[in-house]
């Protein structure tokens, strides 16, 4: 006892040295104390000493690290315990905690814990009674008069109710996660049924207490209502025996589906269950935890489904009960901080529950989407409100796209079909609009001068921020097309007239200025959402069936000849009434373009927004209106045909309107950065298709773009965005029929020209650093990797015999201007672009051209940056980007092959053609040059990191017989660096790593040991590694199995140094009874297992390994 | 704003320090003068006062011979200076005892005008380079705005 006293005394004067302000004690003296408690915690056989500790000790913190031994203690020797030192422990423990007063909340906290733990692992081992004893404890507690006793059963149910609701801690209690699962499939049908019907008990005598509530009965009721949500969040659906990482997958699901087993019947399914949280809600929703945690609970039930209904009569019934207490809910205004609350319980229940049992509450359902309208109106003012306040708090916002999804659920699902809800959607969507406007049309909040800093390149505009809200508005904009689009189509052609005014008046920069741009801003937005549906990736977009039906609808007051009339003269007001109503609307959108164009032309001043707002809509409705493919429709519109078609003439002209527009946004917003790329990317999309692009080729505004780009007025664009436009371009050409040879001489010779003139200008040679000269070089590059971005299989051919010889000049420019990172960059771009776009189309020998070709790049990257030290500050930068390009082109290279895209090379060299490059040449010099810059600091950066070492593995998976044959000075390099992924990284690269070792393992096993000695010398210090990583650190659960697959064949390949290993790590232990604990497990882990690395054994090995490392790791790893 | 036709032989040998650039065709990586120095931009970034304002550009670089910092913000449609910067190579030759080096062109001429640099880890590798006598010491010569500096060393070899 004397020995504890003395330790005690000790760790007290560390904890006071340790928890000393900053300026008493010296760094060392803290890092003295705190090697005091580390030392602790590696304590073995603590349990007398934790007693002292906690008794005697009156240091609160002494108290917390003697609990945390506790904990550790209980988890690492509990194999070591006899039932009567458990039993004695579990009620020391609980005798500690009832009996003491004045415990800080961080020592109660850690030592319910342990309580829970062994509970946990008592259950675990068969004592079926230790959950149902505790249960009787904790509710006599719960149950008692004193606050104190109340709060630690609490505690201690919530604690247990997380040991029990989780198995992706098995390693840290040391089980398997089998044994975790077990418990919890038991421990929920057995015993949290009883705590939840405890909770419904309390929380029942709660909701009759008269308010106000006193203070303590506030915590209790919060307390029992966190268990309450914390049973129903609970994850039932997870009973399946999963592979590890699934078991993670679904328990970090945040609130899964209710989906409890038919023994939940008699707890859950009864009226009052539901009524008492509805209840509950009412009576604490302005408390902001209670609130938050009754809404959480009625969400919950809101999601209650599975077999637990043991029929459609059960499930239709409590879904009444249900629909009562939200139609209740929803019909007072709700309350700010639970606004996403209840948004989400009509969202849930309206997900959750069938649609056709919620359609039989067909009353009940009128009156809540009548509730659900008028809570969207008012969500949709509220957040507009908001906006307007630039709060950062976005409730309501939030609320809003919450809502407006179910909505947009309910506009789909057929399933409602008896419900009328084009009144509620018209609703709707005029408040949205009005909304958005400025009065006296609409609502909008008055903002005073917008003088707000905007940083373009970190906030999201509008289009992408409100694109979910747009894309339901536009859809039930689609719902009732007759109400909406000539309302929206009436408000856009009042404001441009409106704009027309302000320009002519020169009131621009103004007030009223700024009002009507935002709204033209915004009726472009919901004009462009109202006539699509949105880009879906990988589908086709195709005219909304709702507006060919609603164009033919109108077909009988349309006259056609008036309509083409009109959109001749996009200038002029149309006041004809037999213009059909959607190409009107257009037609207003071409309008204001139109204006826009002649007011920059007329150098006044626009509004950059309205710009990219209305290239915004081009973009979207240009791919799907203009010049249409018939053949992709059942039905379409007679006018729309006559308008936009294939063959009609104003199809035409509408096109050349558009490339027009266009153009005069690339000359004339030659600052504004984003909407001069949006116009470039329009452009690309609009070229990008067979009809649209062969008709574009005849347009004069092409012509006019071809010859501008020729001669370089677009060198100040961003390369993104020529690279855009180039492409654009280079694609349209791909379209013609005849005269493509012509097209592309006129847009291509110019830059051939101008790299040959590079070749033979002197001046270019004297001069080629000044700045205007590199700037002209620059475009060059850049407009070449345009031309590659737009290789297709219709031109690869001629564009392929221009970009060749090209290659080997791009390649000079390289060299000349290694000591510009901007000019090296672009020069790695053409090639990236070749890798990515051409390689797959070439011929064998042209293949080869290029593999030397992008080998001499790297060849030349190399000899300037190797070993290379310098003071600019970005060139660190600038070299982890370049090698970031350089692997991304090998692994594209790679990839092509591994697909069987590209021609073979290598046997082609072999038939006949000598001195030919092949794929694994280029990766294997490619390593050979990159390697020496590839430094340890370089790798820090996570995406080269990743990049590399599963270029690294891909390369050894596809060549591993021709890697063996490597210069031994490159295998050292590439494994050393293979040993640094093992350890230093995370755990995608150390993964990647460990299959490079495993694969190199297997193949040595394979060939019976014919590989190199050095190749032997490197692989076999990975056993040692892997068995060292495996035991003593706490290893990454997403790398254990790799480890282990790793370790199995390096096992196989050198049995006699893994039987070294294994001695040395046995006898290396002190303790007699861990030596025998360690060897028993090694015996464990390779007994049932041949040593012959095939898929049976392998996976018998893969079991064996998961249940060794959590065996090993209790006792071995001291976490 | 049409360009015009790309011409090599306009740029005069010797041109000026500086020339004019709009704004918004600077990019990040590249130069600017910003308080009348020479910098390399290393962010570049572009806001907007109110939603329906023009663009301004926000640049911040570091001087090319100094390291120091300088900020910049200005509407993307004016003008800004950019330095013609050169960054050429040199053979080492020598390194004398007051602290002089020795460099010599791709085409054999040679000049002793600049100093050893100021940065301790690259004279100190410059030196240990320069003593190791095997292959070809290359040192980077960074030149604009008529100030010159040794950037960057390393062994051929």
């Amino acid at each position: 006892m004397n020995g504890s006293h003395q330790a005690m005394q000790e760790l007290e004067n560390a904890a006071r040295t340790f928890l000393a302000p900053a300026n008493l004690v010296s760094s060392e003296q803290r890092h003295a104390a705190e090697h005091v408690f580390l030392q602790l915690q590696k304590t073995k056989q603590p349990f007398d000493l934790c007693k002292v500790l906690l008794e005697e000790s009156q240091v609160q913190y002494v108290q917390f690290q003697a609990a945390s031994l506790l904990k550790s203690a209980v988890i690492r020797e509990w194999k070591d315990l006899s039932q009567e030192q458990i039993i004695g422990l579990r009620n020391y423990l609980l005798r500690y905690l009832t009996s003491r007063e004045n415990m800080e909340n961080f020592v109660r906290e850690q030592m319910v814990l342990v309580l829970a733990i062994t509970i946990k692992r008592q259950f675990v081992d068969g004592d079926k009674d230790v959950v149902t004893n505790i249960l009787n404890d904790l509710s006599q507690l719960i149950m008692s008069d004193e606050k104190r006793l109340q709060v630690l059963g609490c505690s201690v149910m919530t604690a247990l109710l997380i040991e029990f609701a989780s198995s992706t801690r098995a390693s840290d209690v040391g089980l398997v996660w089998e044994a975790h699962l077990k418990a919890k499939k038991l421990f929920e049908t057995t015993h949290l049924p009883r705590i939840f019907e405890f909770c419904l008990h309390v929380l029942n005598e709660a909701s009759t207490i008269q308010q106000p509530v006193s203070v303590d009965a506030m915590y209790l009721i919060g307390k029992f209502l966190s268990l309450a949500e914390q049973i129903l969040s609970w994850n039932f659906q997870f009973t399946m025996m999963l592979p590890r990482k699934l078991v993670n997958l679904f328990e970090t699901q945040i609130c899964p589906v209710l989906r409890p087993g038919f023994a939940w019947r008699g707890t859950l399914l009864k009226k009052e269950v539901p009524q008492l949280f509805f209840k509950l809600y009412d009576m604490f929703q302005e408390h902001e935890a209670l609130g938050h945690s009754a809404i959480l609970c009625i969400n919950q039930l809101c999601t209650l489904n599975g077999s637990v209904f043991h029929n459609r009569v059960d499930h239709k019934e409590y879904i009444g009960w249900i629909f009562e207490g939200v139609l209740e809910l929803i019909s007072r205004t709700p309350v700010r901080a639970h606004v996403v609350g209840v948004t989400e319980a009509v969202a849930k229940l309206l997900m959750f529950q069938p649609t056709t049992t919620v359609a039989q509450h067909i009353d009940e359902l009128n009156s809540l989407l009548q509730r659900i309208t008028a809570l969207t109106c008012h969500l949709i003012e509220m957040a507009s409100q908001e906006e307007a306040s630039l709060a950062d708090d976005t409730a309501y916002s939030d609320s809003l796209d919450q809502i407006l999804s179910t909505w947009s659920a309910i506009c789909s699902d057929i399933a409602y079909g008896p419900v009328q809800v084009e009144e509620y959607i018209t609703q709707i969507f005029t408040v949205y609009l009005r909304a958005h406007l400025a009065p006296p049309d609409g609502v909008k909040p008055e903002q005073q001068t917008d003088d707000r800093e905007i940083q373009e390149d970190t906030e999201e505009d509008d289009r992408v921020k409100y694109k979910n809200q747009l894309n339901v508005i536009g859809l039930m904009g689609r719902r009732a097309l007759s109400l909406t689009v000539p309302m929206v189509t009436q408000l856009l052609e009042a404001r441009t007239v409106a704009l027309q005014g302000l320009l002519e008046q020169n009131l621009v920069g103004t007030y009223q200025f700024n009002q009507v741009s935002e709204d033209l801003h915004w009726l472009i937005m919901i004009a462009g959402h109202l006539l699509s549906t949105g880009l879906i990736k990988g589908e086709t977009n195709l005219i909304p069936s709702s507006i060919t039906t609603y164009c033919r609808s109108q077909e009988e007051k349309v006259n056609v000849d008036n309509t083409l009339l009109a959109l001749s003269q996009p200038s002029q007001l149309v006041t004809d009434a037999s213009v059909d109503p959607v190409v009107r609307l257009v037609l207003a959108i071409l309008r204001l373009c139109l204006m826009e164009s002649r007011a920059l032309e007329a150098r006044l001043q626009c509004s950059p927004e309205v710009g990219r707002s209305l290239v915004w809509f081009l973009k979207l409705w240009t791919p799907v209106y203009l010049l249409p493919d018939e053949n992709q429709y059942t039905e379409l519109s007679k006018v729309l045909i006559a308008c936009f078609g294939r063959d009609s003439e104003a199809g035409h002209w509408v096109l050349e309107f558009v490339l027009n527009k266009l153009k005069t946004n690339l000359v004339s917003w030659s600052s504004e950065a984003a909407l001069l790329s949006d116009t470039c990317q329009c452009l690309m999309i609009l070229l990008n298709s067979m009809e649209r692009g062969s008709r574009a080729i005849k347009c004069p505004s092409i012509f006019e773009l071809v010859r501008l780009e020729c001669c370089g007025t677009f060198q100040n664009l961003s390369t993104a965005a020529k690279r855009d436009l180039v492409k654009g371009l280079v694609l349209a050409g791909s379209m013609l029929k005849e005269d493509k040879a012509q097209y592309f001489e006129q847009l291509l010779q110019p830059l051939q020209e101008a790299f040959t003139q590079l070749k033979t200008n002197a001046a270019f040679r004297r001069d080629y650093a000044q700045e205007s000269v590199r700037r002209n070089v620059l475009d060059l590059i850049e407009r070449l990797t345009g031309v590659v971005d737009g290789v297709t299989a219709s031109n690869s051919e001629l564009l392929i015999r221009f970009v060749l010889p090209l290659l080997p000049e791009v390649g000079a420019l390289l060299e000349l201007y290694h000591n510009y990172s901007d000019m090296v960059s672009a020069c790695i771009q053409v090639f990236l672009s070749v890798a990515c776009n051409m390689v797959s189309y070439l011929r064998k020998n042209d293949c080869s051209i290029v593999y030397s070709c992008i080998l001499d790049i790297m060849k030349s990257y190399a000899t300037h940056q190797t070993g290379k030290l310098t003071i600019d500050p970005s060139a660190e930068e600038a070299q982890y980007k370049d090698l970031l390009d350089l692997l991304t082109l090998l692994g594209d290279v790679l990839l092509k092959e591994v697909m069987g895209f590209l021609p073979d090379v290598a046997r082609e060299a072999e038939d006949n053609l000598p001195n030919q490059v092949s794929v694994c040449d280029l990766a294997f010099q490619g390593l050979n040059f990159l390697l020496p810059i590839m430094t340890t600091e370089l790798l820090r950066f996570p995406s080269l990191c990743s990049k590399y070492f599963n270029f690294v593995n891909v390369v050894g998976e596809m060549y591993r017989a021709k890697m063996c044959e490597l210069p031994a000075s490159l295998l050292v390099s590439i494994f050393g660096t293979i040993r640094l992924g093992v350890t230093d990284f995370t755990p995608d690269v150390a993964n990647a790593s460990l299959d490079f070792v495993a694969g190199f393992a297997t193949n040595i096993c394979q060939s019976r040991g014919q590989v190199p000695a050095i190749v032997h010398q490197l692989v076999q210090p990975f056993l040692k590694l892997i068995l060292e990583m495996s035991l003593f650190q706490p290893l990454d659960p997403e790398i254990t199995t790799m480890a282990g697959s790793a370790l199995f064949p390096l096992m196989c390949c050198y049995p006699n140094l893994y039987k070294e290993l294994v001695e040395s790590m046995v006898s290396a232990q002190s303790d007699d009874n861990l030596k025998q604990r360690l060897a028993e497990a090694f015996s464990q882990l390779t007994e049932t297992v041949q040593m012959i690395p095939d898929r049976g054994n392998r996976l018998k090995f893969r079991n064996a390994f998961d249940a060794f490392i959590s065996r090993v790791r209790g006792f071995l790893c001291v976490k | 704003m049409e360009g015009e036709e790309v011409d090599f032989n306009s740029a005069v040998s010797g041109a000026s320090e500086t020339y004019p650039m709009q704004c918004s065709a600077l990019r990040k990586n590249g130069f600017v003068m910003l308080k009348s120095r020479p910098c390399k931009i290393v962010e570049m970034t572009t806001s907007k006062t109110g939603k329906h304002g023009h663009a301004k550009v926000h640049l911040v670089g570091i001087d090319i011979f100094n390291s120091k910092k300088y900020e910049d913000l200005c509407p993307s449609t004016h003008n800004i200076d950019v330095p013609n910067v050169n960054r050429n190579d040199f053979q080492l030759i020598d390194i004398s005892d007051d602290g002089f080096v020795s460099l010599m062109d791709d085409k054999g001429e040679i000049r002793d005008d600049l100093r050893i640099p100021a940065d301790e880890e690259l004279a100190k590798k410059m030196r240990e380079e320069f003593e190791k006598g095997e292959g070809t010491v290359i040192i980077t010569v960074l030149s604009a705005v008529k100030e010159e500096a040794i950037i960057a060393c390393k062994n051929t070899n």
